[in-house]
């Protein structure tokens, strides 16, 4: 007989296989945008990720309170803590995946010259399904267990961060463009480098904010439009 | 079995202990354990895996059983149990049980001082006032009893009885108090208020308890024993083993897989 624990145990777990689906479904669909080199979006695949990324969101803060009642309620202890504990900090994560795959979904669309963009789809698609692997496998060594794909997936982050700016550097010094707009275009890609980390701090004081909120109110105000 | 630590200079140690009832059939098996100085250690696990057995056979209660048997060595800060009286280890390992039992007939200050009395010991009056003052003082009863210390101790409630059981070990500056599921017959509040000053004692005394209620055992010892079958499964630092278990029977009683 299972005990009230272990099914809520259960449902979390479960809950997290949908919201982990989601994410997966997204890279997927992104993958379809990012290998055809186009910056024209398919209307129906835009939709789609539009629509899942409110059903991750929602989903996160489901299992958020999944979790938080489970603790209070049973006291779970030793592997059931650790691995509800390990579903929390990757849910956090992995809604900000579907929100970088929201983001990139819209700067793609915003490329103005399409053949540049065009020019380093391969390269771009290549890093992608190195990061989209990575994620996959991470995901997998969780709900299987799995320490060998995990440490692959922590090694490989590295490696893969290196690899990854090289390859672009080399794309764009093989480029046809001028001497000059090669170093401006390398100096724009750090100066917007520099922007997305400024902003990704400023991200990360909302979510503090938000984790305040909770602390003071008890409410999980995280998605929200209206948050008076 | 799973000992996860050293400990240097126990006040106790156990060393391949065996408890049996009838001839043949053990109720605490080979269990060796040293006990930390000034912590608080939980015995932990099912029913009639040898908690309340191995607890009794560190103040030698087993003596008063005929048919009860013991081998292995019990050395309580530094000295081997069975080289001295039964009623002294019995001073220096004070032990407090589940339901609290203060004398019926005698008064809170008669209560404190008992084991003196029926250890033929005399004390002058001042001798006698300060040991009860200060053993109430330690369980924080002095200031709730101090008005009325020659009423029965039957006529306070269930929390304050057994502060004044743990008041009656204290009185005896004992080594270790051993104390069996010292609060499962108690309400919540009183339950909250022994843990408190359980933890508070420590200070001074080391404490080693027996209690089935995980939760409890997580909230206030510093060290955790797991035994199953009369053996110590696992022994370690209490988060550790609410965290990550060494052993598999450990991990299965935690999380309420059997137990």
């Amino acid at each position: 007989m299972t005990s009230k624990k272990d099914e809520a145990i259960k449902k979390i777990l479960k809950d997290f296989e949908e919201f982990a689906n989601l994410v997966l479904m997204q890279l997927d669909l992104l993958e379809k945008i990012v290998s055809s080199g186009e910056t024209k979006i398919p209307q129906k695949i835009e939709d789609d990720i539009l629509a899942n990324e409110l059903k991750i969101d929602g989903l996160e803060v489901k299992i958020s309170e999944r979790i938080i009642n489970t603790i209070v309620l049973y006291q779970p202890v030793a592997s059931d803590i650790r691995k509800i504990m390990s579903c929390y900090r990757i849910i956090i994560n992995l809604e900000r995946v579907g929100d970088q795959i929201v983001n990139i979904l819209q700067l793609i669309r915003k490329i103005k010259i399409p053949e540049v963009y065009a020019g380093m789809s391969d390269v771009l698609l290549n890093m992608y399904m190195q990061s989209s692997n990575m994620v996959n496998r991470a995901l997998v060594s969780f709900t299987t267990d799995d320490k060998e794909f995990a440490i692959w997936t922590i090694k490989n982050d590295l490696v893969i961060d290196e690899m990854n700016h090289k390859l672009l550097k080399k794309a764009i010094r093989k480029s046809n463009m001028t001497e000059e707009n090669k170093q401006l275009l390398t100096s724009f890609m750090n100066l917007n480098a520099v922007v997305s980390n400024i902003e990704r701090i400023g991200d990360h004081a909302t979510n503090y904010a938000e984790a305040a909120i909770y602390s003071i109110e008890g409410k999980d105000i995280r998605h929200l439009k209206d948050i008076d | 079995m799973n000992n996860i630590i050293t400990i240097k200079n126990p006040v106790l140690s156990i060393h391949d202990l065996y408890v049996s009832y009838e001839k043949g059939k053990y109720a605490v098996k080979n269990v060796s354990v040293d006990i930390k100085r000034n912590s608080v250690t939980a015995i932990m696990g099912p029913s009639g895996c040898g908690k309340s057995t191995l607890l009794r056979a560190v103040n030698r209660m087993h003596e008063l059983y005929a048919t009860i048997q013991t081998k292995g060595s019990i050395i309580l800060n530094g000295r081997d149990i069975y080289q001295m009286p039964a009623i002294q280890v019995r001073r220096l390992a004070g032990m407090v049980f589940q339901r609290p039992n203060p004398f019926p007939t005698m008064s809170i200050y008669e209560n404190v001082i008992a084991g003196f009395k029926l250890n033929g010991i005399n004390l002058k009056k001042a001798q006698r006032d300060e040991i009860v003052e200060r053993s109430l003082r330690d369980v924080t009863l002095w200031e709730e009893v101090k008005d009325v210390l020659y009423k029965k101790g039957s006529f306070l409630s269930g929390g304050q009885q057994q502060r004044l059981c743990i008041a009656r070990a204290l009185a005896f500056n004992p080594e270790i108090i051993l104390l069996d599921e010292p609060t499962s017959a108690l309400d919540p509040i009183a339950t909250s208020k022994i843990e408190d000053l359980l933890v508070k004692l420590k200070e001074h005394y080391t404490i080693l308890m027996v209690t089935h209620n995980m939760s409890q055992a997580a909230r206030m010892s510093d060290y955790s024993m797991f035994m199953y079958l009369g053996e110590l499964v696992e022994y370690g630092k209490t988060k550790d083993m609410f965290t990550r278990p060494k052993d598999r029977r450990t991990e299965e009683y935690l999380t309420g897989k059997f137990g």
